[in-house]
């Protein structure tokens, strides 16, 4: 269900196919269901956008959507504004370069592009910034996607579970 | 139980803060029986509040009060209001340091005379030579419980991290690699247990295993009933006689009360931030320049250390998250040697972050986006890092300056800390990259990249100790050359900042202090 580099344009029926699989997966993970995010469904093309946003920002082919999007919900709630005026400013450049919205451009290099002219705004930059937090620092994401174990004190750290069983066979 | 000193108790030593400067002093002075009252700005934390997560630790223990990032510097940009990564707790750094507890090297006391001027550079020998120094370095790594010849505890094994690092320094030639020495047990010392390679050094050691003055020095120094410590308690101005010497700190409680601390002495070791800004803050009539700033030197030559971070994406899986978070040591390139290009040397310290700080820190800049830094991050597992701890030069105009019109919660001025490069620190930090680059190539890894710098966690040199008044700030005792009774603890009194992490060195000095301290009493000096 995770979007390749080629994905295909994020419309707005695949974006609401996709949170439907996305949250039976969420569920999945978390043990519950029925968590989707609210604004998400309230308003698919902003939230679309977002996504697609978020998954250019930092790609990761394997990590499906919804963990892109649960910390990506509070933008829109505290900061709607500037997400919807940043979204239609990069959709008429994507219109002016490409002559489709941002989220129907094809290739994700032509996308990056975009978002490297505007990297330096603070709609950019606060979309990043939540996501660099929200992303990595959700533990359902580390030991699977990672190989990052987090919190260890728990079982006597790592004294006896591997700090050092490295052996240097490729030299 | 707990001792309370009253606040017109003027025979209380007052020392801000509580870290390793001033938690070592605290408890020094406790055990020779003299009083003191401790004034620590952050909280008090109990060992069940130290968690393995580095956001939240961040959020709960980092010193977040508004400073403002100058000079320049990447840091300028990428993190323009947290030029530091140092505590606001009882404790202090101590929490978050990593425990790496090497000695000056002899040389290092005395750059000036072994080089001669540096165009750019404040240069100035220290007034204490490495032999001055050479027993307290023993006692304080008693104290500390750090591994090697004066506890007698070994050190740490080799983590998968350091062994990477080795494989490819042994290759390049380098024969000086150590696990230590390290303020981390390696048994059951000083009634602290052993480490368990948690991970998240950072963060608090969830075990004491690490020294910190947090569950050693601070609980002791009030056990004995010679130390009260009161959290939550900034400090505003240390005030002074008619003579000119200090008499009272005034701090601001929890909830913003005002209270004024009458004092014997005072002795600041609030860091290299704050101290230089406490005496600055503390103009008066008599001292309208800052207290202690007849050399001008209050605030300057901020010191951070010349540092740079590179890792090493390898064949297979290291984890390097598993086990103490600066497990290694290389100090092949410590040495001073001219024909390096610069002057000073540099220390190659093995080090991991987890998936939350390495994602935020691989490239915090406005362009650190993208599959160049997710297909590392996919890597994350692969990772190896290592941190170059090199010798950064004073320069007179680096240093800390009280901003013109922000204010902070108390009312302060926000410190404006400004930072640039010497042309040596360029050069030092490019010559420990590329060797950094070849220790990892050597060591097979598929891919290297560059991480910058981080905030600072060294600090020194804003309140430098000097031979002569006009050069420096304290004496070799860290009294103020004008106040007798005025004390600096911390890192700020550094003169030069070393190869070396400067914590031992802290309470080297720490430990000296108080046994000059308690003669000068003895004598009725004080």
């Amino acid at each position: 269900m995770t979007s390749s580099p080629k994905a295909m344009p994020l419309s707005r029926r695949r974006f609401l196919s996709l949170t439907g699989q996305g949250a039976l997966l969420a569920g999945a993970a978390l043990g519950a269901g029925g968590l989707w995010p609210r604004w998400a469904l309230a308003e698919p093309d902003l939230a679309a956008g977002l996504l697609r946003m978020g998954r250019d920002i930092y790609p990761h082919d394997a990590i499906p959507d919804t963990y892109y999007l649960t910390p990506l919900e509070p933008l829109l709630e505290n900061h709607r504004a500037l997400i919807a005026d940043g979204l239609a400013e990069l959709n008429r450049r994507a219109r002016d370069a490409h002559g489709k919205d941002y989220g129907d451009i094809g290739e994700e290099a032509d996308r990056a592009t975009l978002l490297r002219e505007i990297e330096d705004s603070d709609f950019f930059q606060t979309v990043r910034g939540t996501l660099v937090v929200g992303l990595y620092d959700n533990p359902a994401l580390w030991e699977t996607h990672f190989g990052y174990e987090g919190s260890s004190w728990q079982q006597g750290g790592y004294l006896h579970r591997g700090f050092d069983d490295l052996k240097i066979d490729w030299l | 139980m707990a001792t309370r000193f009253d606040y017109d108790d003027d025979s209380v030593v007052v020392i801000i803060g509580s870290g390793a400067g001033g938690g070592t002093l605290a408890h020094a002075l406790a055990k020779k029986g003299i009083d003191s009252v401790v004034l620590e700005a952050g909280k008090r934390y109990q060992m069940n509040d130290i968690e393995n997560d580095e956001w939240e630790m961040f959020k709960k223990i980092s010193w977040l009060d508004e400073r403002i990032t100058a000079g320049p510097r990447q840091l300028t940009e990428t993190f323009p209001g947290l030029p530091a990564w140092i505590v606001k707790g009882v404790g202090g750094s101590t929490i978050h340091w990593a425990g790496v507890s090497l000695r000056f090297q002899p040389h290092e006391f005395k750059l000036h005379s072994e080089i001669g001027d540096l165009e750019g550079a404040n240069l100035l020998d220290w007034p204490i030579s490495y032999e001055d120094l050479e027993p307290y370095y023993v006692k304080a790594e008693r104290h500390m419980g750090v591994t090697g010849d004066s506890t007698g505890m070994p050190y740490h094994q080799w983590n998968n991290n350091f062994k990477v690092l080795a494989a490819g320094a042994e290759r390049i030639g380098y024969t000086q690699l150590r696990a230590g020495p390290m303020a981390i047990n390696t048994e059951e010392y000083d009634e602290r247990g052993r480490c368990m390679q948690a991970g998240f050094c950072m963060q608090g050691c969830r075990f004491g295993a690490k020294w910190s003055t947090m569950y050693t020095d601070i609980p002791r120094a009030e056990a004995s009933g010679h130390c009260e410590v009161r959290p939550r308690s900034m400090a505003l101005k240390i005030e002074h006689d008619n003579q000119g010497r200090a008499s009272a700190v005034v701090y601001a409680d929890g909830n913003g009360n005002q209270h004024r601390q009458r004092a014997r002495a005072v002795c600041v070791a609030g860091n290299s931030i704050e101290s230089p800004r406490l005496l600055l803050n503390s103009h008066s009539s008599m001292f309208p320049d800052g207290l202690a700033n007849s050399s001008g030197q209050v605030g300057r030559n901020y010191m951070t250390h010349a540092t740079s971070c590179i890792f090493g994406v390898m064949p297979k899986p290291v984890h390097m998250h598993r086990g103490t978070t600066f497990a290694g040591i290389i100090s092949d390139e410590a040495r001073l040697d001219q024909s390096r290009g610069f002057v000073g040397g540099y220390t190659l310290e093995v080090m991991s972050l987890g998936v939350p700080f390495f994602a935020k820190f691989m490239d915090p800049t406005n362009a650190g986006w993208g599959r160049d830094i997710t297909s590392a991050l996919d890597k994350y597992d692969h990772l190896s890092g290592v941190w170059i701890c090199g010798e950064d030069l004073p320069m007179e105009g680096n240093g800390i300056t009280l901003h013109d019109t922000k204010k902070d919660q108390y009312g302060l001025p926000v410190p404006v800390v400004y930072k640039g490069d010497h042309p040596n620190d360029a050069k030092l930090r490019s010559h420990g990259e590329q060797q950094a680059r070849r220790c990892y190539e050597a060591a097979g890894a598929e891919r290297i990249f560059k991480v910058p710098d981080f905030p600072t966690s060294h600090n020194v040199g804003t309140n430098r100790m000097s031979a002569r008044p006009e050069d420096g700030v304290v004496n070799q005792w860290g009294q103020t050359h004008d106040i007798d009774n005025l004390f600096i603890s911390d890192g700020s009194q550094f003169t030069s900042s070393g190869a070396e992490n400067p914590t031992l060195t802290i309470v080297a000095l720490a430990l000296r202090q108080a046994d000059h301290i308690a003669e000068r009493m003895q004598r009725q000096e004080l």
